[in-house]
């Protein structure tokens, strides 16, 4: 059972899209068109720890369609599915990340980057391709 | 409070002056019988009447003002000396409103036993169930009752009452023959029938008194039930008094034990997130029922919680008629103590084929689903989990705790899982899709 509390202030993540999803392994048809293709995008997400106590963040991502992960790291280190974060959905993952307290100098701040391949991308066709059933 | 009103004139010998006589006393009803046919809001009447009569002509005046009897369904037949009796006709005489006269020819002078017989609007009833289940939800103890209303603008005395469960054909509504204004010509033109008064206080209460007695009258009465063609016949034991406005009900019947299954289904598509309860029996011998079929109307169900028979409200749920040997499945409602929650886990497309031209011609795609399921009842329960797809070409692969799978049609699987209390079990599929040409090569 989980409660809402609020929002928190003191945790602040600051999320960029690094490529602009960069189409890689295209395939056209004989006018020229694309019909198939695959992209390569790098997220990364700055996460910064302004309180006096340590905290635990759970990051979720949404990641649509069909996907792999090339590399994922939280500080130069290597995230390994299953080990450093979870499939929720096949399309939701979930990060815990643990975060120290700020020290004199400023927040502290770890980032996750995240390198994958969206695969088999149809233009013109619903990204999404199931609606993801999610429990209220 | 009579709204029937029956006058007898006597006609002199001779027959030709047609003098107005005195009011002779109103012959009562000796005996009613109501059959009531409830899906076509009409209801044969048959009364008899000791008439008393001269010989040679009668006149017969009758009266059918603030009720809802269709004038034109009226016969009548002597009972006795039916040879010497000769029940000419009935006029309706013109620019005269609610009113009959019956031409009759006697032979015999004194009292004639008639029985006089017409359709009337405006009596139903209605069927309604009461179902128990014990503290295990095996069984249930299944009462049915009947309620009989009277709204027909007429009271009836001592009624042997008939019920017809079936669905009847009539052309012309019984309620529209009787608000017409003249009982000739075609049926079509309707007038409003002015509301009955309401009866002054004294009367009313008269009329607690009789109902009293007859509550204070101990042993339940009998509902003895028979097939006739097409519809079935439940004749309610001894006689019954409905005054007008009046409603009464009568236990139908009352079987313990009737063995039931408690059953749940999940079915995104049709029942959304939450699971729905189903309660099934079937009405047969083996059920302890299956005597009669059972006529559709509203089943409560209720739980007795402990020792002390305390009810706990289950559910409701509305059913038609269930002939005798027929399947049961009546729906109680979605539930929160039992919980389903499928997951895709994964999803990928695959194999993808091309045309001439390098257009996508053909793809799979790969669905992965985790289905969890929790009870959290104190007694053992059955849940059906109905899948829907999209399209007829797909294969499934099956993993974990499930019961029975089955294929129910082209594009619908069905896993049945048993749970004990408190448990959960957990199953998987790996769902394959053919798009395009990929349909054929794998349908060969």
């Amino acid at each position: 059972m989980e409660l809402y509390i609020g929002d928190s202030r003191d945790i602040v993540v600051t999320q960029r899209d690094m490529t602009g999803a960069k189409k890689i392994n295209v395939k056209r048809n004989r006018k020229g068109d694309i019909v198939l293709y695959d992209t390569d995008e790098i997220i990364t997400a700055k996460i910064e720890n302004f309180k006096d106590s340590p905290a635990v963040l759970t990051m979720i991502q949404h990641i649509p369609g069909q996907w792999d992960m090339e590399k994922c790291t939280l500080d130069k280190k290597e995230l390994k599915l299953g080990v450093g974060y979870k499939k929720k959905h096949a399309n939701t993952l979930e990060f815990e990340i643990k975060l120290p307290a700020r020290t004199e100098a400023g927040p502290a701040v770890k980032e996750l980057k995240m390198h994958y391949h969206r695969r088999n991308i149809r233009p013109g066709v619903n990204i999404r391709p199931e609606p993801s059933i999610i429990r209220r | 409070m009579k709204r029937l009103v029956l006058m007898l004139l006597v006609v002199a010998m001779t027959g030709v002056s047609r003098a107005k006589v005195d009011l002779v006393t109103l012959p009562s009803r000796d005996m009613v019988q109501l059959t009531i046919y409830n899906s076509a809001d009409m209801t044969l009447v048959r009364e008899s009447r000791d008439l008393t009569l001269k010989q040679g002509k009668n006149k017969l005046q009758f009266s059918w003002a603030n009720t809802l009897i269709d004038p034109t369904s009226l016969e009548m037949l002597p009972k006795a000396n039916a040879d010497k009796i000769d029940i000419a006709d009935l006029t309706y005489p013109p620019r005269v409103r609610n009113l009959g006269l019956w031409n009759i020819k006697s032979g015999v002078s004194g009292k004639v036993p008639v029985e006089i017989t017409y359709l009337t609007s405006g009596l139903s009833w209605r069927a309604f169930y009461m179902g128990t289940l014990t503290d295990d939800e095996k069984t249930m103890r299944l009462k049915g009752y009947v309620r009989v209303t009277n709204n027909s603008g007429e009271d009836y005395e001592n009624a042997q009452t008939r019920l017809i469960v079936g669905k009847v054909h009539i052309l012309d509504q019984i309620a529209d023959l009787a608000r017409r204004r003249y009982p000739y010509g075609r049926p079509g033109e309707v007038v409003p029938v002015p509301r009955p008064l309401v009866p002054p206080v004294s009367a009313v209460r008269d009329k607690k008194e009789i109902a009293w007695a007859e509550v204070l009258a101990l042993r339940p009465k009998e509902i003895k039930k028979e097939g006739l063609s097409e519809y079935f016949l439940y004749t309610i034991e001894g006689t019954e008094t409905i005054p007008t406005g009046w409603s009464k009900r009568l236990l139908s019947f009352d079987v313990d034990e009737v063995p039931v299954v408690n059953l749940y289904k999940y079915e995104q598509e049709r029942y959304g997130n939450s699971v729905v309860r189903f309660l099934s029996f079937k009405n047969d011998e083996e059920h302890k029922l299956g005597d009669t079929p059972i006529p559709g109307g509203m089943l409560k169900v209720y739980r007795s919680v402990d020792e002390e028979e305390h009810l706990s409200y289950t559910g409701q749920s509305s059913f038609k008629y269930i002939p005798v040997d027929e399947d049961v499945e009546l729906n109680l409602g979605p539930v929160a103590n039992l919980v389903v929650e499928p997951t895709l886990m994964d999803y990928r497309t695959e194999n993808y084929r091309f045309d001439r031209r390098g257009n996508i011609s053909g793809f799979d795609e790969i669905r992965k689903f985790k289905i969890e399921v929790r009870n959290t009842r104190e007694i053992g329960v059955k849940v059906e989990i109905q899948r829907n797809f999209n399209t007829p070409y797909w294969r499934l692969e099956k993993s974990g705790e499930f019961d029975k799978f089955e294929k129910v049609d082209l594009d619908t699987v069905k896993f049945t899982l048993i749970l004990e209390p408190r448990s959960a079990k957990k199953f998987e599929y790996v769902l394959t899709t053919y798009h395009g040409v990929r349909r054929e090569e794998t349908s060969r």
